[in-house]
């Protein structure tokens, strides 16, 4: 019930020409279509678009193939004394504050000489990127190692007697067994690349020149940048609403294919 | 969504299949992947190492030296001056405050509903897990201007039991949804032998529900209060004074702030402090944290 009033006061504030102090007027739809025709905002979401390749499909892809490695590999008396350093390894950046990860993270920028890359587009783009791999893949890794220690390891040894090379064997014995796992993974960090703003904020504040911008870290600027609340408010409301119809889509699709089976 | 609670997780365990003696003689595509991994884990480590080493070396030495040699003498200055002039102490103790409390706010929400959703089967179950997942999968950003103008608006901005409230709300919608899942795995017969036996609703959660399911929302708790700690966004907004803020945006104050441009060695033990509560439950608890993320998941 809370978060839902709060999400619509914001869009009443949405339909407001208000900037944050002193009376508001009421301006009706005015702000969407300023939005509309800001390229700004539309760039803000072309960004938001790629982090999905880093924020979820990387993280996703590559996770994939390092719990298939480890489920065959941790096996035997010595070698599965690695599979709790691995696993730490990779969630760590789970639980270290954001906040603080991006502040170790343009230390090490700074340290190997690199400052220039965060005054720069491309650069600031591809570090921000590497940063979400980073964080993100443990995550999917543990998942997935759940779900891939389900599986009777005989089954793996009888694949591979019988003649199925490791890619076969993720193709047609992994895969399969992990399609729930797979489509958790995939919503959870999908939705938080569309949403993305700490791992922005902290690394570049959007920046250079919108160039790592995403409609979170745009609606911040504006709601406390001092220039529109009703503005800013507009933007996280188109958010809110593109966020909840993608899922919508997504979980429709997926009960349909469930139907199907 | 398959049998959750009792998954294992990370390796598999022994069993008496080929695969035993198989691992007997280390053959070289198992080790050559061990090895690979472990060497990607590392890989992933390096920011953390490389913090810890610049937090324990002294000025001239961490501008002297290249980030990866170790101190020639452990430097517990630099604590030293976060807990003197930053008043570190101070912000952990906020961070202890807020991220406890909206914990247990959530529990103490999410507990009773998750029950009555799985095992009580109220009919609204299945929109009510919608609206939960909704919450936390929603941009919180979406909410946070309204809640910071709410905070004015009742005269609560700045203090700090304000930041538990939301915080506590949008916590509990995770935790109705991992506790619900798991606690549809309870064995029914318990639940209708308990029933005829006369217990109510209530002592049916307190007596035998809550009991059974310690370990688990003993996770939950774990889970949200890491979340809480490492939260930015609310306790940003709704945070103005120093005195009331929490450890993580101490931190960032460090390297922005009033002491803008801090010298490394300070910001790297800032942010060994900042992260160490996390890290310390993280290692403690590795196992259990994992399988309770994974328990709600499947």
């Amino acid at each position: 019930m809370f978060f839902f009033s709060m999400l619509a006061w914001n869009i009443g504030l949405s339909l407001l020409k208000w900037p944050g102090f002193g009376p508001g007027t009421f301006i009706g739809l005015d702000n969407y279509v300023r939005l509309a025709r800001d390229s700004d905002f539309w760039e803000s979401w072309a960004h938001a678009a790629w982090y999905i390749v880093p924020f979820a499909v990387l993280p996703t892809a590559l996770a994939l193939v390092l719990a298939a490695v480890s489920i065959e590999s941790f096996i035997g008396r010595w070698l599965r004394k690695l599979a709790p350093l691995a696993r730490s390894g990779l969630f760590l950046p789970q639980i270290v504050p954001i906040s603080i990860s991006a502040l170790i993270w343009l230390g090490l920028v700074d340290a190997a000489g690199h400052v220039q890359w965060l005054k720069e587009p491309t650069p600031a783009l591809v570090l921000v990127s590497v940063f979400m791999l980073w964080l993100q893949t443990g995550f999917a890794y543990i998942v997935l190692i759940a779900g891939l220690s389900r599986l009777h390891p005989s089954l793996l040894e009888a694949a591979e007697l019988d003649g199925a090379g490791r890619w076969q064997r993720l193709r047609y014995v992994m895969l399969p067994a992990l399609r729930s796992e797979l489509f958790v993974v995939l919503v959870f960090l999908g939705a938080g690349a569309l949403k993305v703003f700490a791992p922005v904020y902290y690394l570049t504040g959007g920046g250079p020149y919108g160039s790592t911008q995403t409609p979170a870290t745009f609606a911040i600027g504006n709601f406390f940048g001092g220039k529109s609340v009703g503005y800013a408010a507009a933007v996280t409301t188109v958010s809110a609403l593109v966020i909840a119809l993608a899922l919508a889509i997504t979980f429709t699709i997926a009960r349909r294919m469930r139907a199907r089976r | 969504m398959s049998q959750a609670i009792h998954t294992p997780t990370g390796a598999p365990t022994h069993t008496p299949t080929p695969s035993h003696s198989h691992a007997r003689k280390l053959d070289g595509a198992k080790l050559l992947g061990a090895t690979a991994i472990s060497a990607i884990a590392l890989l992933w480590l390096v920011p953390v190492w490389v913090t810890l080493l610049a937090a324990l070396k002294s000025g001239e030495e961490f501008s002297a030296t290249s980030l990866f040699a170790l101190p020639s003498q452990i430097e517990w200055h630099n604590f030293g001056v976060l807990f003197g002039a930053i008043n570190i102490g101070e912000k952990i103790v906020n961070s202890f405050v807020i991220s406890g409390g909206a914990m247990l706010l959530s529990l103490l929400i999410a507990l009773p509903v998750a029950y009555a959703v799985a095992v009580g089967r109220h009919r609204l179950g299945p929109a009510v897990i919608a609206v939960s997942v909704l919450i936390f999968l929603l941009p919180l950003e979406s909410v946070a201007y309204p809640i910071y103008l709410l905070s004015k608006q009742l005269g609560l901005y700045g203090e700090r039991a304000f930041v538990i409230a939301p915080l506590g709300i949008i916590g509990a919608a995770f935790g109705v949804f991992l506790l619900s899942n798991v606690m549809r795995h309870l064995p029914r017969e318990l639940i209708e032998a308990a029933e005829l036996d006369g217990a109510t609703k209530l002592s049916l959660l307190t007596r035998i529900v809550f009991p059974l399911l310690l370990p688990t929302v003993l996770v939950v708790g774990l889970l949200l209060f890491v979340s809480n700690w490492n939260e930015y966004l609310i306790s940003l907004l709704l945070l103005p004074e120093t005195s009331t803020q929490t450890v993580p945006l101490a931190v960032s104050m460090v390297n922005y702030g009033q002491f803008g441009g801090a010298p490394g060695q300070l910001v790297a033990a800032a942010s060994l402090l900042a992260a160490l509560p996390s890290l310390l439950v993280f290692l403690l608890f590795q196992r259990a944290l994992v399988r309770g993320i994974t328990a709600g998941i499947q």
